[in-house]
């Protein structure tokens, strides 16, 4: 007997319909039924972080993967699996689901959605672009629904209705580095380059300057490592700024002066305490 | 450009502190991590918090000099206590604490950690931890017995962050996760 190939972690057809979610893109356009590839990736990504919202506020460490994208409806399905194990979590899609469609019946928040994926969710829902249907479900076709006029607004009730934690952008002085990746503009009202964080790299930072004489530093460092410090804007929920006022630059070297070896034996902590007792003591004479 | 992301270690000043104190227990383990880093395989976080805790050398002269030659490595990354790391921590310090949760007290102790410190998570663990989380570390190094606890028990189920001591066999990340003691 033939052995059928599959990939270990997929369901089969009819099973998977139930565990993964679905997002399609339609143009109203009759004469170009093509649909815009930013419009849909700029959809596709603020319903992805809504997902992502969900299955963080339910606890579960999951990663999304794709289990079908189809070019011709501008359709793209993604499934929940357990980061550790690879395995399906299908109350995840199912909650989602249920949860969707009893804001759009009701208007009020379900028990599982709090103020993170409700905003998220409000986000998606409110960026329908403009000539497009956007419909969302299960991977079973019949029962996808539209993205429609009603379902926004029962999303904004909702997601009025839950108590909103300090959810805005805020600004801090303080330090990132990271290396100089596209210079915008050396234009004098509008100076600016962009920064590749090491451990954030497809999310440069937009930074801006006015000092002139950044300019020549930047010259001298551009592609190299730099650390920048200034007042740096956030989103809420992110860890690294989006965007950043310049107002020192400074480049690292591109190797270790002090390595970790270079470290050893430096200090010498009284009595022969070791660094645990030494650190514990610190912290609960606090 | 590359757009690989290294992972994230981040580390408690135990860590540093136990590399300058010379503590023989602990270099071999602390210092088989720096291949990681140095490769490109990982960063070194270090929290602000853990880094303002290394003040005075063994002659008597200041540690920030060092200290800051040492956050310049290109390995290297001071994580800041943003708005999100001091959220995170209060919210971190209001639900691990005995009063709150009636068995973690029981929970901690059983596991190994000491009876004057099962009872909650301070302010700077807290804030260490926190930072681990929002900067999404891949592993937060510690010998601390409460947040090795707390990692095994409730955050690495729930965020997929190990929290462990160091291993001299720590690559790859994933699949980590050790008891207390």
């Amino acid at each position: 007997m033939p052995k059928r190939e599959r990939h270990p972690n997929a369901a089969p057809k009819a099973k998977q319909s139930e565990l993964s979610l679905s997002l399609k893109l339609e143009t109203t356009d009759k004469k170009n039924k093509n649909v815009d590839a930013e419009e849909f990736f700029a959809t596709a990504e603020k319903w992805l972080r809504a997902l992502k919202a969900f299955a963080k506020e339910q606890g579960q460490n999951v990663k999304w993967e794709i289990v079908d994208l189809q070019k011709s409806s501008a359709l793209i399905q993604v499934q929940p699996v357990k980061v550790k194990t690879g395995k399906p979590v299908s109350t995840l899609v199912k909650h989602w689901e249920t949860g969707v469609r009893e804001i759009e019946r009701t208007g009020r928040p379900p028990a599982r959605f709090t103020a993170d994926s409700l905003s998220a969710l409000r986000e998606f829902v409110s960026s329908v672009p403009q000539d497009t249907i956007v419909s969302i479900g299960n991977g079973k076709t019949d029962e996808r629904f539209t993205v429609s006029a009603l379902l926004q607004r029962r999303v904004e009730q909702a997601a009025a209705q839950v108590p909103q934690e300090i959810k805005r952008e805020y600004v801090s002085q303080g330090t990132i580095r990271g290396r100089l990746a596209v210079l915008d503009s050396w234009r004098p009202e509008e100076r600016a380059f962009s920064l590749q964080l090491p451990l954030a790299p497809t999310r440069p930072v937009k930074c801006v300057y006015h000092d002139e004489s950044l300019v020549h530093a930047l010259g001298d460092s551009f592609e190299g490592m730099v650390e920048i410090e200034g007042s740096l804007r956030y989103r809420p929920n992110e860890a690294w700024p989006y965007s950043a006022e310049v107002e020192k630059i400074r480049r690292l070297p591109t190797k270790p002066k002090v390595n970790l070896d270079d470290l050893v034996g430096l200090l010498k902590l009284p009595d022969g305490q070791d660094s645990v007792s030494f650190v514990r003591g610190l912290r609960d004479a606090e | 450009m590359p757009n690989s992301k290294p992972a994230l270690e981040v580390w408690d000043s135990c860590c540093i502190i136990g590399i300058l104190n010379a503590e023989k227990d602990k270099l071999p383990a602390l210092l088989s991590h720096k291949q990681a880093f140095e490769t490109g395989l990982a960063m070194l976080g270090i929290p602000s918090a853990a880094a303002s805790e290394i003040v005075l050398l063994a002659d008597g002269s200041p540690a920030h000099d060092k200290v800051q030659e040492f956050l310049s490595n290109p390995y290297v990354q001071l994580l800041l206590p943003t708005q999100e790391v001091v959220l995170r921590s209060s919210k971190l310090q209001f639900r691990f604490d005995n009063r709150q949760t009636p068995d973690f007290k029981d929970k901690a102790i059983a596991a190994g950690v000491p009876k004057d410190q099962a009872h909650r998570l301070k302010s700077k663990d807290s804030e260490i931890l926190a930072t681990a989380l929002v900067y999404k570390a891949a592993r937060l190094t510690t010998y601390d017995p409460l947040l090795i606890f707390i990692g095994s028990e409730y955050i690495t189920s729930e965020t997929g962050l190990v929290i462990a001591k160091p291993n001299a066999s720590m690559l790859p990340f994933e699949g980590e996760g050790q008891a207390v003691n």
